[in-house]
């Protein structure tokens, strides 16, 4: 896992978003980096900012956030050094989004044919010939698994959301983009489409050699697709490490535990689904040391004090907690933790 | 299609006649009739004793109204149907088609004039406003406009006629042209008609062009903020192709309703401003109509405004659906619906059997 080309790299990475009165920070000193052959999975609760992280990989935060520092590189190329027209031809070309709204993200007054014209349109230098482009899309369309050249007329609200989303994953693709970026693919959809969706995603990783990097709550659709995943917690990285850590391995960020232990146990069918107890923190009312730390059953004074480092190899296992960070590096067992000295209680 | 077109003309019809039975009926119930007017006018004279005017009266008219009021109903219908509108009652020998005739170019030069210049200004201000929405223009615009769409026509006809027109002798406050000019197809003329319009378009566009700017810089506001928008600028189209096709005809779509619609209200004319400007249109005719009790124009001049609103609607249903294809085309609408159930359904078939099954 984790071999091949770095095709991107986030660096210290702060989205703020500037409130008439405040500043909120939604994305904090985030870094992580995504090998060609990655499935990469950006993982966390609604408002933990990694929707906001997937739109700022190409300078599209909402206003009135805006990217507060940091650097993003394509393929070591940065970013936020481009220029607006460099930064408008990556778009798109290297990194293609489909967001969270795919349902809605087609001009409704335009064909989807029209649409892919226009993409083709503003970046020439793709397809020279737009009537490959067009050929291409309807190959992409087969692809997954829509008929080809009939959708290329259809409006928008022709097509039901199933048939939306892949056709949105089809259109991000019409460039050939290194790397496409998916918010939160599945949700919406009903189960069968849920399936579709994630076998095309694989199909065209496969196929086109396409980095999927894509942004759930989902866990069971990171269990399916992920290669890697990375979790956020309020606006920080608290764990990145490979699937078959995050899911097999111990020792993982106890938010990550606390969420696997939410997911109800289809083998276990006694063993009843855990709610974290509390709530996320708002961003305007974030705890001085560990954000986790008030609902976190391991937390220790130093986490209510002490803001902890993601500390360690991503490729193996980088976790930002000071309990779990001080075990391992006593020793690098695969026991669990047991709470010893925990603020909280168990 | 054509069924549709078939259905909506006899809704249409419909319509009118709802419009023409009711307004029959609600102008008899008016207090006061032709006659009362005429006496009214009559005893203001002096000189008269009421026997001598009510003898007057009848010479003047050389009738007495008979008939129930349903009989002289059904009667109006069957004239209306062939065409005939009747005669005025206060004004002799002018039958209403002459009148209307006469008045109907006017009404329909003004208001196109008006609806031109307020709609263009509008949508320009709404769209400045829009691009703008953050800067303290954008704010100073908006108070402006919300100010002016609230200033009432008969305000802003009357600070005009007072400043403009009475004080300074800009412009002519009274009729549509000069009666000292010939009148025909020569420059004196048509110099007079515009010399004798601009008060009258100024005060409709003053109480008309903060409407069309609010609605322009809504309707684009809430476009900006689609996700299609935002989608768009991930796909790096260029900032022209994104405002021209995605952010330009979609929040052009509800302006568009409301311009044809507005169109159906050229036949109409404006109220205030034709009574205020005394302009020979058929707004003035009809507020004339209604004060003389002169019920065969007050009923001419609501078919024309009736019928002119009902036809602007029925084009607006017909065309709509080729600027927005979300609107089923009329008698299509059935079809593709079921063919987007027929072509999924297909699809879930044969494209992935093994998750259909």
């Amino acid at each position: 896992m984790g071999s091949g080309d770095a095709v991107l790299e986030v660096r210290n990475l702060s989205v703020d978003f500037a409130l008439p009165t405040t500043r909120l920070r939604a994305v904090d000193n985030v870094s992580f980096t995504v090998y060609a052959d990655d499935v990469y999975a950006l993982v966390g609760e609604s408002g933990c900012g990694k929707s906001t992280l997937a739109a700022a990989l190409l300078d599209l935060v909402p206003e009135p956030g805006v990217i507060a520092s940091g650097d993003v590189l394509l393929r070591g190329t940065n970013v936020r050094s481009m220029t607006a027209d460099q930064v408008r031809r990556a778009r798109m070309a290297q990194i293609a989004m489909v967001f969270q709204a795919a349902m809605s993200s087609f001009n409704p007054v335009v064909t989807i044919g029209s649409q892919v014209e226009h993409v083709l349109e503003a970046h020439p230098e793709v397809w020279p010939d737009r009537r490959e482009g067009l050929e291409y899309f309807d190959h992409l369309l087969e692809m997954v698994r829509l008929p080809g050249s009939r959708m290329r007329g259809r409006f928008e609200s022709q097509l039901s959301g199933g048939m939306k989303q892949r056709v949105a994953i089809a259109f991000a693709c019409v460039l050939k983009p290194s790397i496409l970026v998916l918010d939160e693919p599945t949700t919406a959809l009903d189960v069968v489409n849920q399936r579709l969706v994630i076998d095309v995603l694989k199909d065209l990783r496969e196929k086109l050699g396409v980095t999927v990097v894509f942004v759930t709550h989902d866990l069971s659709v990171v269990a399916e697709l992920a290669t890697m995943v990375a979790v956020m917690y309020a606006g920080r990285m608290v764990q990145i490490a490979p699937i078959d850590t995050i899911f097999y391995d111990r020792r993982r960020h106890p938010y990550v535990q606390a969420l696997l232990s939410s997911i109800p146990n289809v083998l276990q069918p006694g063993r009843a689904a855990r709610s974290i107890p509390g709530q996320v923190p708002r961003l305007d009312q974030l705890p001085p040391g560990c954000r986790f730390a008030p609902r976190c059953p391991l937390a220790e004074q130093v986490c209510l004090r002490d803001d902890p480092e993601l500390i360690g190899d991503s490729h193996h296992n980088a976790v930002a907690c000071h309990p779990l960070n001080r075990h391992n590096s006593a020793a690098d067992g695969g026991q669990e933790l047991v709470p010893g000295r925990a603020v909280n209680g168990a | 299609m054509l069924s549709y077109i078939l259905r909506r003309s006899l809704i249409s019809f419909f319509v009118i006649f709802v419009v023409i039975s009711g307004s029959f009926f609600l102008v008899r119930m008016m207090p006061g009739n032709p006659m009362q007017v005429l006496y009214q006018q009559l005893v203001q004279q002096g000189g008269l004793t009421p026997q001598e005017i009510d003898a007057e009266i009848k010479v003047y008219y050389g009738l007495q109204p008979h008939g129930p009021l349903l009989s002289q109903y059904f009667q109006y219908l069957a004239d209306v149907a062939q065409g005939n509108f009747g005669r005025s009652i206060a004004v002799s020998s002018a039958t209403v088609a002459h009148i209307i005739k006469q008045a109907l170019p006017w009404t329909v030069f003004l208001s196109a004039a008006s609806l031109l210049v307020t709609f263009v200004l509008g949508i320009l201000i709404g769209t400045i406003m829009a691009a703008f929405r953050k800067g303290a223009m954008a704010k100073v615009l908006t108070l402006v406009t919300s100010f002016f769409s609230a200033v009432p026509a008969y305000v802003s006809a009357l600070i005009l006629i007072w400043q403009v027109a009475a004080i300074h002798h800009f412009f002519p406050a009274q009729g549509a042209y000069s009666p000292s000019v010939p009148v025909g197809f020569n420059l004196a003329f048509i110099g007079s008609v515009l010399d004798h319009a601009v008060l009258p378009v100024t005060a409709a566009v003053i109480t008309g062009f903060g409407g069309w700017a609010l609605m322009m810089k809504g309707s684009t506001t809430s476009t900006m903020g689609a996700d299609y928008i935002r989608a768009s600028k991930s796909w790096g189209l260029t900032q022209r192709r994104i405002t021209q096709t995605y952010i330009g005809r979609n929040s052009m779509l509800p302006i568009v309703t409301n311009l044809a619609l507005a169109l159906g209200g050229l036949f109409g004319g404006a109220l205030f401003i034709e009574t205020f400007f005394t302009y020979p249109g058929v707004a003035y005719y009809m507020v004339q109509a209604i004060d003389n009790r002169d019920y065969p124009v007050m009923m001419g001049c609501f078919i024309v405004v009736t019928t002119a609103t009902v036809l602007a609607n029925f084009l607006v249903d017909l065309f709509y659906p080729l600027i927005d294809p979300r609107i089923a085309r009329p008698g299509g609408a059935a079809r593709g619906a079921a063919e987007r159930r027929k072509s999924e359904a297909a699809e879930q078939a044969t494209a992935q059997p093994g998750v259909a099954a």
